[in-house]
């Protein structure tokens, strides 16, 4: 026998209905786990003998409680937190709904008791002691939850626990946290994630060594983790800005067929502007890679973009020295989640698109080469061979 | 069939097979296995030559005991009205409550185990005497003395027995 609290609970109700309530109130003494077993047990066994659970009832068996811890002689604090976990108790299985007139009830309970001198080796005065100070010690129940408010001294400390850590997580999918951590290691350097922590689900908290790393690594996004776009903002950001933080987004863009007389970038800078599809804030770098063999020359753009607003498709470019023609320039994303091919939106795909086929841009379509250019198309997800490269 | 073969001789005792949690056959008389609740519930369903009961909850060692409680109880019953019927007057009751006291004095796991078989076998008459035994172990104990008893640690933030 380990313990007396494994035993199925009908027997042990039934071993307490054999002992004296004097007994019950030492034993919950022993620990604990057998102050929460014996009260509980000891108030289903008053209601259970009394079938209609009539806080009466408890009540006697309250203030015979009473006359035991005050003959044993225990100070004000046992009866105090015995009696408030009683009358916890009580509430819970007679629905009390006054904790005042239970009070008073009690009281009249006790000078009754006294009134009968049922009390022996106690007088008079040490009862009324005993009332007044459970009766002061009784707390009736909060009506707010107490709280304290967040003063600067502590969001000091916040912000200097989180200085240099960065909030992140996968734009799309669920990666889980060993994958994510284990990536950044081989990405980022190992030794320079201090600690990296779910603060809620798919959203993880890395702390990093020094504030140069941090910026560094800010700056350098997008870091593709397992094939997806793993998004970081720093801590500040997060914590004015919350999730929103995360509605943009940086990605790599390839632009497609991109004409190799005009690898300029400021060139590049003027078509996009021009086709109205990127603002100069959204573009962070351009890389120009000229033609090397048989891979074409292509131009790399890293942009952020918004997550809520259709990805950008591409734009024509008139190509004038192969005549009066027009070049379909597509975007080419690297590692984008899914989206949809008709819409453009992120997290959806065609199949499931709501947006009507009536909705929908279509592309002017112009060239004589080309007739219908699909806006989006398989073309516009690439995932690199090499990345960086 | 056969007693049908030699109707003089007193047929001989129906038995049942008891089998416990650590794979012991018990050879009991029928009498004595229907003490349990549980046995007789089922008994008149089963087949007469089925007569094996898997306790799956009930070691060789507690068996033995409860086997030993309940051989007693069927005896001196009948020792009990045989007594009445010749009205002599027997203090067979008294006996058997002296042998009962005796048989319950035992350590606590051994008590624990009889206790959780007798609920499981549903003897009514045995989990009364373990229920009241335990209620005897544990009433007018001091805190400490059960702590010790029953290898507590002392989490209690009142303790008005500290002093002592």
């Amino acid at each position: 026998m380990d313990d007396l609290l494994n035993f199925p609970s009908d027997i042990l109700f039934d071993i307490l209905s054999r002992i004296q309530i004097k007994s019950i109130v030492i034993l919950r003494c022993v620990s604990k786990p057998w102050l929460d077993k014996l009260t509980d047990s000891f108030v289903m066994n008053c209601t259970k003998k009394n079938q209609n659970g009539n806080w009466a009832v408890l009540t006697a068996a309250f203030v015979e409680m009473i006359k035991v811890i005050h003959a044993e002689d225990y100070g004000g604090t046992e009866l105090y937190i015995f009696s408030s976990r009683w009358l916890l108790q009580s509430q819970l299985y007679s629905g009390l709904s006054s904790f005042r007139s239970y009070i008073s009830y009690i009281f009249k309970m006790v000078s009754d008791v006294k009134g009968k001198s049922q009390i022996t080796n106690s007088n008079s005065d040490q009862i009324n002691n005993l009332s007044t100070a459970f009766a002061s010690k009784m707390r009736l129940p909060i009506q707010a939850i107490p709280t304290v408010t967040f003063n600067d001294r502590m969001k000091n400390k916040v912000r200097e626990y989180n200085r240099f850590s960065v909030v992140g997580r996968v734009l799309d999918g669920k990666l889980n946290y060993k994958t994510i951590k284990t990536a950044l290691e081989m990405l980022w350097n190992a030794n320079a994630i201090l600690h990296m922590e779910t603060i809620k689900p798919d959203v993880y908290q890395i702390w990093l060594s020094s504030h140069d790393h941090m910026e560094s690594l800010l700056k350098e996004q997008p870091w593709i983790v397992s094939n997806h776009i793993f998004q970081i903002v720093s801590w500040e950001e997060f914590n004015e800005s919350g999730d929103e933080a995360f509605l943009k987004f940086h990605v790599w863009i390839n632009l497609l067929n991109y004409p190799s007389i005009f690898l300029d970038s400021h060139i590049v800078m003027d078509n996009i502007f021009d086709s109205g599809l990127l603002t100069p804030t959204q573009i962070k770098l351009i890389e120009l890679y000229k033609q090397q063999g048989n891979e074409p020359a292509f131009v790399r753009i890293k942009a952020v973009l918004d997550s809520r607003d259709p990805i950008p498709p591409g734009f024509l470019m008139p190509v004038p020295f192969k005549g009066n023609q027009t070049q379909w320039i597509q975007f080419a994303y690297e590692y984008l989640p899914m989206f949809c091919f008709r819409c453009g939106f992120l997290g959806h795909i065609i199949a499931n698109c709501e947006v009507g086929m009536a909705a929908m841009p279509t592309l002017a379509s112009s060239s004589k080469t080309e007739d219908n250019v699909e806006l989006y198309n398989p073309r516009s997800r690439v995932i690199p061979r090499s990345p960086g490269t | 069939m056969k007693d049908s073969f030699n109707p003089s001789i007193e047929p001989p005792k129906k038995t049942v097979t008891l089998v416990s949690s650590d794979g012991y056959d018990f050879e009991v008389e029928e009498e004595v296995a229907l003490e349990s609740q549980v046995i007789k519930d089922g008994f008149e369903d089963k087949a007469v030559d089925d007569r094996e009961y898997l306790l799956f909850n009930v070691h060789s060692d507690t068996l033995e005991l409860i086997i030993k409680y309940c051989e007693k109880h069927v005896s001196s019953r009948k020792s009990i009205s045989a007594a009445a019927a010749s009205s002599s007057s027997s203090n067979g009751e008294e006996a058997l409550k002296e042998w009962d006291e005796h048989f319950i004095s035992v350590d606590t796991n051994t008590l624990y185990d009889i206790l959780m078989a007798a609920d499981y076998l549903n003897i009514k008459s045995l989990l009364d005497l373990a229920i009241q035994k335990v209620a005897d172990t544990i009433h007018g104990r001091s805190p400490e003395q059960i702590r010790k008893k029953f290898n507590i640690e002392n989490d209690s933030i009142i303790d008005p027995w500290a002093s002592e």
